[in-house]
């Protein structure tokens, strides 16, 4: 039987191939993404490791999630600690060492390095004193030599070649606080093997970084190498009793560890994000599989049935079958997981594209991928297979052998759980926003099960569908060639319907993800005309910090009435966890901004006082003259509430005043600058006199309220990119199934096209009418998937209404743009199966059986 | 009848095949098809009856010789034309799969001329439609008729575009005789009083019997031929062909 198995596989080679591509497809999907997952982590592994002194000597704040640790100013420590550690048993030197991230290397133009790469902080470079201390430094002098003295700097070897600079050369750093400097490149560095990340590193020597960033005394932290064959918890213990409050030291292991529970965090998540995708792709495959095994036993029900005939039994049947299945599920998920390396290359290329600074690495293969990639396509394959060979083999065999192929059963289960799944999904969908006015993750959950719930109700109950859609849809075509078309379309609903449901599902999804897109960018729209009173805004790229000077320099420019500075400091408070509080000037805050304030005053706003949002106040049950105590960089700190206001877009959380916020440990930097002018002057003339004041500062942009929103508008845009190119695999391997499904239609209808042929179908009129068959059914799946997809998307932005989303928006061109190059596709899917089919020999085909 | 032949076939070889498994299907067949008359084809299977009609009818190439329908010579056309012939001037009856499943009888009738974009003449078809009786059964689907209903919409789409030539391949071959009867008595009426040429290939003594004339076929070779056939004599010239096919070639 396995013989007959084989034999038969091979017998079919073009069969073989469209199913055993499916599959490798979706496999692909699922090894790339955990290849890409694992590979991320394993360099992020080895870099953690190598970069930890044995012990480090760091200020308490350093646990702070470390997205939030660039706002304020730099924590440090004593450099008095060293000569006191160094004469600890066991520890053979301890090294301070400076870290300033937020640092601008300007290019030859007078640009930002990398701006252009923005949304993950592009433009921005990591400075930090070069350690002489080979053990305690991973990174090397390739070229040149290490800086020296007050006026050279090391720049690392990527960014020196983005520069076309070489050692000897002049390169010009803005400093966090708003100084330009020239310095000479003293070397060009390369970090043991070579970081990758997509950031670039300068280099001073310590009595210069220290010059530059901090006071004598001071450094970021110390780090300390120990006599070989000592232990690292030992020596912390120490130095513990060494330190100053708000002073730690943790060995090179803790640090590791936790900076590797960081990274895990980030990457779980990352993966699921990507394996969701996976799962997308798979459910789309899953489809395509099932549907090719469905036909593929409909054409061969007779063969099977006359194996009956001679003897064989069901079960042998069916074990032939399922042997087919596991022998090319084996064989294509080999292939797939090949393919998922080459995936996870483009997912590495996606993000880098993105402007993530990820290092490109090898790629790593765990067990667990080949072992989950394997069972995945196995099980989709043997289950893909089995059910139709099961209804096969339940046909008796006589039956099975007239001429007629034998209707598919009618399908009346299907059509009950099909309509119990889509109406329970749609009374789940209507409850979702009620859920979600009280809790939005409950909401989100519930309208994640309506969600799942509507879409296989639709799919369950498309084969009903079908017909009066393909009967609407052939009415654009006239002529015999549209009503073939159409009629082939009808000949087998379920077919038409599972060929479709598989387009259904991407579009489904990129149209939702269209509309919450376009309702955020609306939205986020609505808000800035709300709630930005002030003329001009002004931010960093990348939203990175900037000088503190840049306010003064807006403020003394002419025309300008007000300049209200954002400037922000981590800390940790009850009801945000790890966050930025945001301080503000309150009077000048009130003129850019119209902030509506239920209870209290922005005017209250003092020393030690702080203005909630309405959210973080009612879920910590705060109010005008609670004590709210907060974690700052510099330790813990009472803040008393005298104002609760509702949240205003990106204005939420606690707000205090400027002195406050300084105090909390707010640099000497901004993150925003609000400008309102006075009527007196011209839009024009403030702007132009702006640009002026800023010319010395490349790394912040100047944009108008409009030029604001389509800044936001080209973020989401640019998120929106990047779940398309994940999702646009899905609709490949969704393209892909109808070439499957028409050219196995094509074989089946050999007999058919041959008579046409015979009684005078040209060539054309052959692949015409095919192609018409594919329209057909790509546009039933896309206008399916379309309707729900913005039925959900609809849905999601009433879950997500309080959240800031409260307007909803379809971008219709987008949509049509989806219709359009779905219908586009399906054109082309169509030609390979259309030339074939046009190409069939007309006696070949009359006498095909 | 003086005029030129609806078909003619001059020096006609076909061979399948190549090298060892090579096959001489029509070996050097000359035959003349006369216009407006019923002709059959007989012969042993095997003896290239179907292949005959084939290359006559523009389906197949062929090996060596002309094949003239009309004035034309199908030898010389390429694809286009060759389809543009079968449409116009050429009508088909095969022994099964005659239909196309998903269209009703009536738009398989017309479906030559769907195919061509011209309109049937509404006055013809109704003539046609009774002659085969399908009046009441126009919108159903081939799988809601009977064999016999199958053929004879067959029958009715050859005749509907007036071509020039109708070719059955054993259009009776799959019915039972009363179904075969009705079938065959409609291609003869289409003779007699439509003045439609045909060509028939079948193995059925009693099919041949409604043939004006009827030409033998052994071993892609004409053999023998025959006018107004009767039942008894066809089968009596056949059962003498079997013994000649078996003890000896048969004499050109
Ligand atoms: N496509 C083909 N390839 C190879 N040989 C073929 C092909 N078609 C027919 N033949 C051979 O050519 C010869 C004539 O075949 P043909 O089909 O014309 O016979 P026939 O007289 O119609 O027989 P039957 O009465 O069984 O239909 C046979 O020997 C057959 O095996
Ligand atoms: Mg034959």
């Amino acid at each position: 039987m396995l013989k007959a198995a084989l034999r038969n596989l091979f017998a079919h080679k073009l069969r073989l191939v469209l199913t055993g591509l499916s599959i490798v497809l979706a496999v692909a999907f699922v090894a790339g993404t955990y290849i890409f997952t694992d590979s991320l982590r394993a360099s992020l592994d080895t870099l953690i490791q190598q970069d930890q002194p044995d012990v480090s000597v760091q200020p308490a704040s350093a646990d702070f999630s470390p997205d939030f640790q660039g706002a304020g100013k730099l924590p440090t420590v004593p450099t008095t600690l060293v000569p006191e550690i160094e004469d600890l048993d066991g520890v053979t030197m301890a090294v301070p060492a400076i870290v300033v991230p937020n640092i601008v290397v300007l290019d030859k133009q007078g640009l930002p390095l990398g701006q252009e790469s923005d949304g993950f902080g592009g433009g921005t470079a990591i400075g930090s004193s070069w350690v002489t201390e080979p053990a305690l430094n991973p990174t090397e002098v390739v070229e040149g030599s290490p800086p020296v003295g007050a006026d050279q700097l090391a720049l690392d070897s990527a960014s020196a070649e983005q520069l076309g600079v070489v050692p000897g050369d002049e390169i010009t750093v803005l400093l966090p606080d708003g100084d330009r400097t020239d310095f000479e490149l003293s070397g060009v560095t390369e970090t043991q093997n070579g970081s990758g990340f997509a950031i670039t590193f300068v280099y001073w020597d310590f009595a210069t970084a220290q010059d530059l960033f901090l006071t004598a005394d001071q450094a970021s932290s110390i780090s300390v190498l120990a006599d070989p064959g000592s232990v690292q918890t030992q020596i912390r213990d120490a130095i513990s009793p060494l330190l100053p409050t708000g002073v730690v030291a943790v060995t090179g292991e803790e640090q590791a560890s936790q900076v590797s529970e960081q990274l895990d965090s980030g990457l779980g998540f990352l993966n699921t994000f990507l394996l969701v995708f996976a799962i997308v792709s798979l459910f789309v495959a899953a489809f395509l599989i099932y549907n090719t095994f469905s036909m593929l036993v409909a054409q061969r029900t007779r063969e099977l049935a006359l194996l009956r005939a001679i003897g064989a039994s069901r079960g042998q049947v069916l074990r032939s079958i399922l042997a087919e299945a596991v022998v090319l599920a084996l064989v294509a998920s080999a292939l797939g997981i090949a393919a998922g390396a080459g995936f996870a290359k483009g997912l590495q290329a996606l993000f880098q594209a993105a402007g993530a600074p990820f290092p490109a690495s090898s790629l790593v293969f765990e067990p667990r991928t080949i072992v989950v990639a394997m069972l995945v396509g196995l099980v989709i394959t043997v289950v893909s297979a089995l059910l139709p060979a099961r209804r096969a083999s339940v046909i008796a065999p006589v039956a099975a052998m007239r001429e007629e192929s034998v209707a598919a059963g009618s399908g009346h289960r299907r059509t009950a759980i099909g309509g119990f799944l889509l109406g329970g999904g749609i009374g789940l969908a209507v409850m979702a926003p009620r859920v979600a006015a009280n809790d939005t993750m409950q909401g989100a959950l519930v309208a994640g099960v309506a969600a799942a719930g509507v879409l296989i109700g639709v799919l369950a109950l498309s084969p009903e569908l079908a017909r009066p859609a393909t009967v609407a849809l052939s009415a654009l075509f006239r002529g015999v060639n549209g009503r073939l078309a159409s009629g082939n379309t009808r000949r087998n609903p379920r077919r038409t319907a599972a060929t479709a449901g598989a387009l259904t599902i991407g579009v489904c999804l990129m149209s939702a993800i269209s509309v919450l897109a376009a309702s955020t960018q609306k939205s986020v729209a609505g808000i800035v005309d709300d709630v930005i009173g002030a003329d001009f805004v002004i931010t960093g790229y990348g939203f990175q910090p900037f000088p503190g000077a840049v306010g003064e320099a807006v403020r003394a420019t002419e025309g300008v009435q007000a300049a209200a500075v954002v400037r922000q400091a981590p800390m940790r408070a009850p009801g945000t966890g790890d966050t930025l509080a945001t301080g503000v000037d309150p009077t000048v805050i009130q003129q850019a901004l119209s902030l509506t304030v239920p209870e209290g005053s922005f005017d209250d706003l003092g020393e030690d006082d702080v203005a909630v949002d309405r959210d973080t106040a009612d879920s910590i049950g705060a109010g005008v003259g609670s004590t709210i105590q907060v974690l700052s960089v510099a330790g813990p700190v009472d803040l008393q509430v005298v104002a609760v206001y509702e949240p205003a877009g990106g204005f939420t959380g606690y707000v205090t005043d400027l002195p406050t916020i300084a105090r909390l440990g707010a640099a000497d930097q901004d993150s925003v600058v609000y400008v309102v002018k006075d009527a007196a002057t011209s839009a024009e003339d403030v702007q132009a006199g702006l640009e002026r004041a800023l010319e010395p500062y490349p790394n912040v942009q100047l944009l108008d309220q409009s030029a604001f929103k389509q800044t936001i508008s080209d973020q989401i845009g640019q998120l929106l990119n990047f779940l398309f190119a994940l999702l646009v695999l899905a609709v490949l391997i969704a393209l892909l199934g109808i070439v499957n499904t028409l050219a196995l239609s094509v074989f089946e209808r050999t007999r058919e096209i041959g008579l046409l042929r015979a009684v005078g179908m040209s060539r054309r009129g052959i692949r015409r009418t095919i192609v018409i068959e594919a329209f057909i059914i790509a546009a039933f799946g896309a206008v399916v998937g379309m309707i729900v997809g913005v039925a959900f998307g609809a849905l999601l932005q009433r879950i997500l209404a309080d959240q800031g989303i409260e307007q909803f928006a379809v971008n219709a061109g987008q949509l049509a743009l989806f219709l359009v190059l779905a219908a586009v596709g399906g054109v082309l899917a169509a030609l390979w199966p259309a030339w074939r089919a046009s190409r069939l020999r007309i006696l070949g085909a009359i006498a095909a059986e | 009848m003086t005029s030129q032949p609806a078909a003619r076939a001059l020096g006609l070889s076909k061979v399948y095949g190549e090298g060892e498994a090579q096959v001489l299907a029509l070996d050097n067949v000359d035959i003349d098809i006369e216009r407006g008359r019923f002709t059959a084809i007989m012969g042993p299977s095997g003896s290239g009856k179907s292949t005959l009609m084939h290359c006559l009818a523009g389906l197949d190439s062929v090996t060596s010789g002309t094949v003239m329908i009309g004035d034309v010579d199908l030898t010389t056309l390429k694809d286009k034309a060759l389809t543009a012939l079968r449409r116009d001037q050429v009508g088909f009856v095969f022994q099964s799969f005659n239909l196309i499943p998903t269209l009703t009888a009536l738009e398989n009738i017309t479906l030559p001329m769907d195919i061509a974009g011209t309109k049937p003449d509404q006055q013809w078809l109704d003539t046609i439609i009774d002659t085969v009786g399908l009046r009441s059964r126009l919108s159903h689907k081939p799988s809601e008729l009977s064999g016999g209903q199958q053929q004879r919409v067959a029958c009715a789409r050859a005749l509907a575009s007036r071509p020039a030539i109708i070719f059955a391949d054993e259009p009776t071959g799959n019915l039972d005789s009363r179904s075969g009867a009705e079938v065959l008595g409609f291609l003869r009426r289409s003779v007699d009083e439509f003045g439609q040429t045909i060509v028939m290939v079948t193995h059925d003594p009693n099919a041949a019997s409604y043939s004006q004339r009827v030409v033998f076929l052994a071993d892609g070779r004409i053999s023998d031929e025959m006018s107004d056939p009767t039942p008894e004599r066809v089968l009596d010239r056949m059962k003498r062909f079997d013994i000649e096919g078996l003890s000896a070639p048969t004499p050109a």
